[in-house]
């Protein structure tokens, strides 16, 4: 059974305007997104700015109420408060993310006694015990956030997530704001994490490399829709949909020698309000038909692991004529 | 006007291209007074920039990179900032450092263009585009108004802007973060400078916009023999448009080389490991595997150790690299490296396993 079943799920924001302040238009941010992730597994959500990708963590935490839609955990609905120990977001900024005038140790421990997670008398011991886990000396509870480096504030958020003991970590490009140095001390300290408490981690990012390296799985977002779910095995060779190539062939390989032509992908995102009535990737794409236009493409389950929204991957064009 | 023996070693690295040297910078340093005393951001940089040719500047944030550009260009708080008695940013046999802000006017934007990060900040939002092209076109060009605007709508058309004509009247919250950046070019270049500083142009972009803006300044480089001087964290885009690459840590520069040897033969310990803890895709991917870190932290301004700087943090670190501060040394014509023990540039091949 799958950990975390995200069905149909829809946000949008309104947008008011006018002299009552009415809803004049509304921003579609993430749009009927369906997909499941199994205990133990690592997925990424990639996307550029904009595509709806954090608003979809937020949106499965709870952060913001979903327009429709389900979010199951463990078969429960996520609105049920009971689940709110067992899901946990980490934020990309990890200074604004911190109260500027409380210690590492009282942020950590007022989320302990908050939850009830240990008798009040161990409160000191597992807040040293969770600094231990994010490899911070136990000297840094007496420590205010801008004591921290860049790397130590983030470390001090993760442990703050993982002190209520959760199942599930949100992570929303948890790295981005860091240089690659830290980078990468935090990408191997999750890894550790995850290994030791056998946590399920859904990672948002914009970046390929860093997805690629750490994810089991990547779901792939354009304008607040899934376009494509692969492996992270070896995504050169499986990408099916043409904005998971272009994103592939965009992103900036660290080889001089292997310089090859930066792919052009055209144009740029449309605008959420107003998003096309077809395909979203429609007005970018190299091999767009007319079907793409007008009839939006679903996910097409390919093989195991891999689910492609795309008419020219799911039907080729011969079947053009039967889609109606 | 510029004592001319120079005290420390100074690069004098040649691209396989050797061409003609538009901006030598010489024992730059670059200090603030603060409150706790005189902070030195940037100690004893030099580098030469050769006609047409793309030199990036990386390192990780405060490692003095932009400190370097704006040292340059002349855009830090005159109040507070002071250079060494010995630093030169020589453009031609001018020091710029030793202007007057007026002839400082003659050289920004007319010699030298520059690109800011932040696409929004770097235009005034009160302005159409157009007006702000034409800014610098009215200070540095006897061109009449109708020229002007006919050279500003080429300009944007140079850079790819879609309909350039409606979009000069327009203003830049009606921009998107691409073309923003696309404006931030065409304005930087519209008085065909002989050199383009570029600090961090696509840090702020997504990725398939980074791609466009990173084919356009190779393009216009390419066409306009524009010497670019690109300032970045990201190794990527040095890999895929930059000829000579800087590194620097702590507000010194470790490295200098062709990019090819910097990224198949780091010579400098830091330049390895920096390359070794990007997560790698493709063929040579990683996935999965702990990436190799660079323990501890930079030194803080006021505590920089009198070694090595990177002493604390390299893994080959002996006794010597505690005591005394390396000195830039030439192993190879068109390569410097600051390090009493370099790696053998043969020997550290294996940076990734080529398979």
């Amino acid at each position: 059974m799958s950990l975390l079943e995200v069905r149909n799920l829809e946000k949008s924001f309104p947008i008011k305007g006018g002299l009552l302040n009415r809803t004049v238009a509304s921003v579609q941010a993430v749009r009927d997104v369906t997909f499941s992730v199994d205990s133990g597994e690592t997925v990424g959500i990639i996307g550029e700015s904009g595509c709806g990708k954090s608003t979809l963590g937020k949106t499965i935490v709870g952060l913001y109420p979903a327009t429709s839609g389900t979010v199951h955990f463990e078969d429960i609905l996520t609105s049920d408060a009971k689940l709110h120990r067992q899901m946990q977001f980490i934020f990309q900024d990890p200074y604004s993310s911190l109260n500027p005038r409380m210690t590492a140790g009282q942020m950590l421990s007022e989320v302990i006694r908050f939850h009830d997670i240990v008798p009040p008398a161990q409160t000191t011991s597992y807040v040293h015990e969770l600094l231990a886990m994010v490899q911070l000396g136990s000297d840094a509870q007496y420590r205010y956030p801008h004591e921290f480096s860049g790397g130590q504030r983030q470390r001090l958020n993760i442990a703050r997530a993982l002190a209520v003991k959760p199942r599930l970590l949100i992570a929303d490009e948890p790295v981005s704001a860091l240089d690659v140095s830290v980078q990468a001390q935090i990408l191997n300290l999750l890894m550790d994490l995850r290994e030791q408490l056998g946590l399920t981690i859904l990672f948002i990012s914009h970046d390929l490399k860093v997805v690629e390296h750490f994810c089991d799985r990547m779901i792939v977002m354009y304008l607040g829709k899934v376009v494509e779910q692969l492996s992270c095995e070896d995504i050169y060779r499986d990408a099916k949909h043409p904005y998971t190539k272009a994103l592939l062939k965009s992103n900036p390989i660290n080889d001089p020698d292997d310089r090859g032509d930066l792919f052009i992908l055209e144009g740029e995102v449309p605008s959420p309000r107003d998003p096309p009535p077809g395909c979203p990737f429609v007005s970018r794409c190299e091999i767009a038909e007319d079907r793409c236009r007008t009839n939006p493409p679903s996910l097409v389950q390919l093989g195991d692991q891999q689910q492609v929204s795309c008419w020219a991957v799911t039907s080729p064009a011969t079947a053009n004529a039967s889609e109606g | 006007m510029t004592d001319s023996d120079t005290p420390t070693q100074t690069p004098t690295a040649a691209p396989a291209t050797s061409g003609r040297v538009v901006l030598s910078v010489r024992n730059l340093s670059t200090s603030f007074r603060t409150d706790h005393g005189l902070a030195t951001a940037v100690t004893d940089v030099s580098f030469d920039l050769y006609a047409g040719e793309a030199l990036g500047i990386v390192g990780e944030s405060g490692c003095g990179k932009s400190v370097t550009s704006k040292s340059i260009m002349r855009l830090l708080p005159e109040h507070n900032t002071r250079y060494g008695s010995n630093s030169e940013v020589l453009l031609g046999s001018d020091n710029l450092l030793k202007h007057t802000a007026r002839q400082m006017q003659e050289v920004r934007g007319n010699r030298i263009g520059m690109i800011f990060q932040e696409p929004m900040t770097a235009l005034n939002p009160v302005f159409t585009i157009g007006w702000q092209i034409d800014e610098a076109l009215k200070l540095h060009t006897s061109l009449d108004r109708h020229q002007r605007r006919q050279k500003g709508i080429e300009m944007l058309k140079m850079v790819d802007m879609p309909s350039a004509e409606r979009r000069y009247d327009e203003y830049p919250h009606q921009l998107s973060g691409g073309m923003r950046q696309r404006v931030l070019i065409a304005m930087a270049l519209c008085c065909e400078p002989e050199i383009l500083i570029a600090d961090e142009p696509t840090t702020a972009l997504d990725v398939t916009i980074q791609a466009q803006i990173l084919k356009l300044m190779n393009e216009l480089r390419a066409r306009t023999g524009t010497a670019v001087l690109l300032i970045t964290h990201d190794l990527g885009v040095v890999a895929q448009t930059c000829d000579r690459v800087v590194v620097m840590y702590a507000g010194q520069v470790v490295e200098t080389a062709g990019v090819s040897d910097l990224f198949h033969r780091p010579a400098h310990p830091y330049t390895s490991a920096l390359l070794k803890s990007i997560p790698q895709s493709g063929a040579r991917r990683t996935k999965g595997e702990r990436l190799p870190t660079i323990d501890g932290l930079v030194p803080g301004l006021f505590e920089m150790p009198t070694g090595c700087r990177f002493a604390d943090r390299c893994e080959f670190c002996e006794q010597k690299c505690r005591d005394e501060q390396p000195g830039v040394t030439s192993a190879q014509p068109d390569r410097n490296v600051r390090c009493h023990f370099p790696l053998n540039p043969d020997a550290s091949r294996s940076t990734h396993e080529s398979a």
